[in-house]
């Protein structure tokens, strides 16, 4: 006698017979979705002597035959043969369509005019040149306009002078030779006006600069705005104009 | 696959192989560009077909509307690709085939608008399209909407592969082999699907599900077609 592979559980079914099979070796049993015959074959001749797993399987076995039922009767309450014949009478109009047999369907304008309209014109007509030309000269006025008025500068003393009194006598300067702004206009050599400008040498200019330099950071030093941590200091501060001077 | 079912699949297999020569017949038309003749044959596979892809096609969408374009456009899908159909293969699985990615389309198009909606319970509306019911009790009647809605649900929630094989093999009585076909898998993995899939089922349906149905259907013991399967071998 040769011992087949199955023998062996086989062997123990028929030893230890109130082995329960597991729920999921039921459900398989029931779906029929297993293999193992032997497996099965054991399975079942457990299920004629055991209560409690019958009533399991009969559970599973109830639910398995029940869905099929129960997804397939809403189906037909939906589904009646008037639904399904006017689904079949759609499906053969649309596969005339397709073999050319009828004529497509008509596309309705909307909305609905007896008089036909003339499609939109995509040709450029002149109302659309005299738009543009206009526009045009719309873009050039709106330019000259804002050209004709620019925005004024102002200077930072003439913004705010009080925080610079001693910046008067840098401001009695002529206007075209001194600017706060950063520009300095050379100015002429014989006084004339700064706008006939004349030629220097390379040395007298670079003396002018050194001068221009000097004068305009000490004029923005004065000028410049204190530091406001030190303003306190700077009032305890005795000034040597302050002190009694006392000459013996 | 039982001895009392095998006529039946004997029946099917011949219904199957008729389909598959008409389909044949269909495409030799169309490729000798008899187009008209073609669509008038191509009417007798959808005969046959038509209740059985609306079917399934409600398995996967239970929108009625969306049903009847799902089930439209498979149909014209499949004359359209006509030429391309292997006669090797059956015409009914091709089919299968091309109605089932129909649905998962729709399915994914669905989850894509029902991301904008604010508020839309499909059921509700689909409740009052509903034919009124000729059952006497409304209690019964109830019960089995009851029953209805929580199986959808449970559906729902199935992963693709398993809510497919749950419909072709067990609502739709086609085989493990057949919807292996279908589905480009193997066999046995068509198998552990539906396995999957009926376990979750049975965890997702709560107690009561299980006593209303238990208490309306008559006790019987069901023997396992596995069991039968194997008794018939000895």
């Amino acid at each position: 006698m040769t011992m087949g592979p199955g023998w062996f559980s086989q062997r123990i079914w028929w030893q230890f017979p109130r082995r329960h099979p597991s729920e999921d070796r039921l459900l398989a049993l029931a779906l029929g979705t297993t293999n193992a015959a032997r497996k099965d074959a054991a399975a079942a001749s457990h299920l004629r002597t055991c209560g409690p797993c019958e009533h399991r399987f009969n559970a599973l076995s109830t639910l398995v035959t029940a869905m099929p039922e129960v997804a397939d009767a809403r189906f037909d309450e939906v589904f009646t043969p008037q639904r399904l014949q006017t689904q079949r009478a759609r499906i053969a109009s649309r596969l005339a369509q397709l073999v050319g047999r009828v004529e497509p369907a008509r596309v309705l304008a909307f909305p609905f005019s007896r008089q036909t309209r003339r499609p939109f014109d995509v040709r450029p007509t002149r109302w659309l040149a005299a738009a543009a030309a206009a526009g045009v000269l719309l873009g050039v006025a709106a330019g000259q306009l804002v050209h004709y008025h620019p925005f004024e500068t102002q200077s930072a003393t003439a913004a705010d002078p009080a925080d610079a009194p001693q910046s008067t006598a840098a401001l009695n300067r002529p206007a075209g030779a001194f600017d706060l702004t950063g520009t300095v206009e050379i100015p002429p050599p014989d006084g004339g006006t700064p706008t006939q400008a004349s030629p220097l040498t390379l040395m007298e200019f670079a003396q002018l600069m050194a001068e221009e330099g000097f004068l305009t950071n000490l004029d923005l030093a004065l000028t410049s705005h204190r530091i406001s941590q030190l303003e306190s200091i700077d009032a305890l501060t005795p000034r040597v104009r302050d002190l009694p001077i006392d000459i013996q | 696959m039982t001895l009392r079912e095998q006529p039946e699949a004997a029946r099917r297999d011949a219904r199957v192989a008729d389909e598959t020569d008409l389909a044949a017949e269909v495409k030799r038309l169309l490729a000798a560009g008899q187009r008209e003749e073609a669509a008038e044959r191509f009417g007798g596979i959808i005969d046959r077909q038509q209740r059985r892809a609306a079917r399934i096609a409600y398995h996967y969408l239970r929108d009625p509307a969306e049903v009847d374009e799902v089930v439209q456009d498979a149909f014209l899908k499949g004359f359209v690709h006509l030429p391309s159909f292997r006669e090797n293969l059956f015409f009914e699985l091709w089919f299968t085939r091309i109605l089932v990615n129909a649905c998962l389309d729709r399915l994914k198009a669905k989850t894509r608008r029902a991301r904008w909606l604010v508020s839309s319970d499909a059921r509700d509306r689909l409740a009052s399209n509903e034919p009124p019911s000729n059952d006497p009790s409304p209690e019964a009647t109830l019960l089995a909407k009851e029953r209805r809605a929580h199986l959808d649900a449970a559906i729902d929630q199935l992963p693709t592969r398993q809510r497919t094989a749950v419909i072709l093999i067990h609502f739709e009585g086609r085989s493990a082999r057949e919807v292996s076909l279908v589905m480009g898998l193997n066999e046995s993995t068509v198998r552990v699907h539906l396995f999957r899939a009926v376990r979750k089922l049975r965890g997702l349906l709560d107690k009561d599900w299980w006593t209303i149905r238990r208490r309306t259907a008559p006790r019987r013991h069901n023997t396992p077609p596995n069991v039968i399967r194997a008794q018939g071998r000895r």
